[in-house]
C-alpha cells in the first residue's frame, strides 16, 4: 500500500508559534490520481503542500513524498515534483523567454517543447514580460513551467483562487489534459469545492488544522445518505455508522448519515447526497471525521 | 542558477556601474589636474624633502592645499556609496521574498543550500568589487593630498585601506537580515541605510579616536613640536598650561604679548607659562586602526549573515 502512495503522512503536525497550522495529519494520496485538497481558509492546506514540497519542515510526525523525505532527499526528489505556489509567483521583470531559460538552467529533466507548445497554444508571445500578463495567463505560465519539469507528482496551491470563472474553467481543463497523457499524480487545493469536484477523483478535507474526510469521491458519496422521516430520537438506526448532521422540526427529522450498507427502513425517505452537501455537513461538525476505505489506518496490508 | 542570480541583479549592476562612472567622471579630471599642480608647483618636491626645505616650502604646500580645498565638500557624500553597494545588491534577494518567487525557485531542481550559496557569493562578490573600484579611485585621486595631509582624518580614513570592504559587507548583511526578517524591500533597504549611517557616524565621531589612547604632547612656544602633526588625525591643538589643560586664545589671556616679532611673542608666552598642546592619532597607526575598524564591521556583518541564514532556513517556507 505505502509503496504506491504519492504522499504519505503520519501524525504530521506543523506549529507556527503557539498555533497549529496542521495537526495529527495521517493520510495517503494514491498514485496516478487527481486529488482535491479542500478546506476553508486557514485550514492548513498550504501548510500541507509546503511540507510536501520541502518548503517547510514538520514540527511533529513524518511524511514521504514518492517514497522519499522532502528535506533529506531534496536533491533527488525536487526534479520529480512540480509545484505551483499560491498566487502563481513569477519573476515579474522577466520575459517568458527568460523564464523558460531559468527552467532549463535549473532542471535536469526540463522539456522546453512542453512549455513552448502550451504557451503557443495560449497565444502568449515569449517576448512579453510576466508582470504584464493577466492573472489567468500568469497561472497558465506557472503551470507550463511546472509541467516542463516533467514531474511525476504535481502539486498546486489554490491555482484558480484569483481567476475569473472562465479562466478557472480553462485552467482546470488544460491541467486535466496535460496530466491525463502522462498519468501525472496531482494534488490541488481550493477553498471552493465546486472548482475541483469535476476534475478530481480523490478528496482530502481539512478543517481547523485537522483531516476530516479522506477517500475516493465515489466511495464518499456512496457511503452517505440523506434520511427524511417522522421526528424521532436517532441513535437506534440499523446500519447507520454515524450521523454526520441532524436537524429536527416538530414533526420531521432530517439526517445526513454515513451508512454501513444498504438502508431499508419504511419510516425513512432515503436519498443520495452530492459531495458538496457532504463536505458542508462535515465542516459544520468539526469533531466528525471519516477515512473512506481503503485507508492506511483500517486496511491490513 | 548563476544565470538567474545575475539576471535578477542586472538592473542593480547597471545602476552601480553608472554611479561609479559618474564618480570617476568627477574625480579623474580633478585628480589629473591636482597631480600636475602638485609636481608643477614644487609642493611634491617639498613634501618628499628633495628640495631644500625653507620658508618657501610651507608656503608652496599651503598654496597647493588651498587650491584644492573646494574638492573637500563633495567627499563626505561619497560615504553613501559603500552602504549603497550593499543595499543595491542585496535588494533582489529581499524582493524574491516579498514577491514570493522564492517558492518558485526553491521548488525547481536546485537545493536551497546551493541556491543560497550562489546567491550570497554573487551578492557579496558584486558589492566587494564595487568597493574595490571606489577604493582604488579614491586612493589614486587623493595621492598628493595623502602625501601632505596623511590619511588618518575622517572622510579619508573611510575611503582607503581595507575598511570600505568591511562597510560594504556590513551594509549588505544589514539589508539581508532586515529583509529576511520583514520580507519588505522598502523597510529593509531604508532601515539598513539609516542604521548603517547611524553606526558609521557614531563610530567616526565618538569611538574611533579611542581605539588606542591618543598621543599627547606639550611643548614650549618656540621649541620644536611634534614633527608629523600634518599627517596625523589632530584631536586637539592649541595653547595650554604646563599640565596640558587647554587655555583660551593668547589674545585673551596675555594680550600684551601679542605684538612684535614672532620670537618676542614666543618669549613672552614662555614667560607667562603658556604652552602648546597637541593631542593626536599619528599616521603610523593607520593600519592598526584600519584593522580594528574592519574587524568590527566585518564581525557585525558575519553575525548578521549567520542570523539571516538561520532565519531563512528555519523560518521561511
Amino acid at each position: 500500500m505505502s509503496s504506491t502512495a504519492a504522499l504519505q503522512t503520519s501524525e504530521l503536525g506543523k506549529r507556527y508559534g503557539s498555533a497549529w497550522a496542521l495537526r495529527d495529519c495521517t493520510l495517503e494520496i494514491p498514485h496516478g490520481r487527481v486529488t482535491a485538497l479542500v478546506g476553508p481558509n486557514g485550514a492548513g492546506k498550504t501548510t500541507l503542500l509546503h511540507l510536501a514540497v520541502g518548503l517547510t519542515e514538520p514540527t511533529t510526525g513524518s511524511l514521504r513524498v514518492l517514497g522519499r523525505s522532502p528535506k533529506a532527499d531534496a536533491k533527488t526528489l525536487l526534479p520529480r515534483i512540480g509545484f505551483v505556489a499560491q498566487d502563481h509567483p513569477l519573476y515579474r521583470g522577466f520575459t517568458l523567454q527568460e523564464l523558460l531559460h531559468v527552467g532549463a538552467k535549473l532542471n535536469p529533466g526540463w522539456d522546453e517543447s512542453i512549455a513552448r507548445e502550451r504557451l503557443g497554444r495560449l497565444g502568449l508571445d515569449l517576448k512579453r514580460k510576466a508582470g504584464a500578463l493577466s492573472g489567468g495567463e500568469q497561472a497558465q505560465v506557472a503551470l507550463s513551467l511546472a509541467l516542463a519539469k516533467r514531474p511525476e507528482f504535481l502539486l498546486l496551491d489554490e491555482p484558480v483562487a484569483s481567476l475569473d470563472p472562465l479562466a478557472r474553467r480553462d485552467f482546470l481543463q488544460s491541467l486535466l489534459e496535460a496530466v491525463a497523457e502522462d498519468r501525472i499524480t496531482v494534488l490541488l487545493s481550493s477553498h471552493i469545492l465546486s472548482d475541483l469536484e469535476r476534475v478530481c477523483d480523490h478528496l482530502v478535507l481539512l478543517s481547523r488544522a485537522r483531516v476530516q474526510l479522506v477517500g475516493e469521491i465515489e466511495e464518499i458519496v456512496a457511503a452517505h445518505r440523506l434520511l427524511i422521516g417522522p421526528r424521532c430520537e436517532p441513535g437506534s438506526l440499523a446500519r447507520v455508522e454515524a450521523i454526520v448532521q441532524e436537524s429536527h422540526t416538530e414533526r420531521q427529522s432530517t439526517l445526513l448519515v454515513r451508512a454501513n450498507g444498504h438502508l431499508y427502513d419504511a419510516r425513512w425517505t432515503v436519498s443520495e447526497v452530492d459531495l458538496e452537501e457532504i463536505v458542508l455537513a462535515y465542516l459544520a461538525q468539526p469533531s466528525t471525521t471519516f477515512h473512506a476505505a481503503p485507508t492506511p489506518l483500517e486496511v491490513a496490508s | 542558477m548563476i544565470w538567474l542570480s545575475w539576471r535578477q541583479q542586472r538592473l542593480e549592476t547597471v545602476l552601480m556601474g553608472g554611479l561609479l562612472v559618474l564618480v570617476a567622471a568627477l574625480l579623474v579630471p580633478l585628480g589629473l589636474h591636482m597631480a600636475s599642480a602638485y609636481s608643477g608647483s614644487g609642493a611634491a618636491a617639498c613634501v618628499s624633502h628633495t628640495a631644500t626645505s625653507g620658508a618657501g616650502c610651507s608656503g608652496t604646500v599651503n598654496d597647493f592645499l588651498h587650491r584644492f580645498e573646494h574638492a573637500g565638500p563633495i567627499v563626505p557624500w561619497l560615504n553613501f556609496l559603500p552602504g549603497l553597494f550593499g543595499v543595491l545588491f542585496a535588494a533582489p534577494l529581499v524582493l524574491e521574498l516579498e514577491h514570493g518567487t522564492f517558492r518558485l525557485t526553491w521548488t525547481q531542481s536546485v537545493t536551497r543550500r546551493r541556491w543560497l550559496t550562489i546567491k550570497l557569493a554573487l551578492i557579496y562578490g558584486s558589492g566587494l568589487l564595487a568597493a574595490l573600484a571606489l577604493t582604488l579611485l579614491m586612493t589614486w585621486w587623493r595621492q598628493p593630498l595623502d602625501a601632505v595631509q596623511g590619511r588618518m582624518e575622517p572622510n579619508v580614513f573611510d575611503f582607503e585601506g581595507i575598511v570600505p570592504y568591511a562597510y560594504t559587507l556590513f551594509a549588505t548583511s544589514l539589508v539581508l537580515a532586515l529583509g529576511i526578517f520583514t520580507r519588505r524591500v522598502i523597510v529593509s533597504t531604508g532601515g539598513a541605510l539609516l542604521a548603517y549611517f547611524a553606526l558609521r557616524i557614531s563610530i567616526q565621531t565618538w569611538v574611533r579616536q579611542h581605539y588606542l589612547a591618543p598621543v599627547k604632547l606639550i611643548w614650549k612656544p618656540g621649541t620644536s613640536g611634534p614633527s608629523n602633526l600634518d599627517r596625523s588625525w589632530n584631536l586637539l591643538s592649541g595653547p595650554s598650561d604646563a599640565h596640558g589643560h587647554p587655555l583660551p586664545s593668547p589674545n585673551q589671556i596675555v594680550p600684551t604679548c601679542m605684538t612684535g616679532p614672532k620670537q618676542e611673542i614666543e618669549h613672552c608666552l614662555r614667560a607667562h607659562h603658556v604652552f602648546n598642546i597637541a593631542v593626536y592619532q599619528p599616521a603610523s597607526r593607520f593600519w592598526l586602526f584600519q584593522g580594528i575598524e574592519t574587524a568590527m564591521f566585518a564581525g557585525l556583518a558575519i553575525t548578521l549573515l549567520l542570523a539571516s541564514v538561520w532565519w531563512l532556513r528555519h523560518r521561511i517556507g
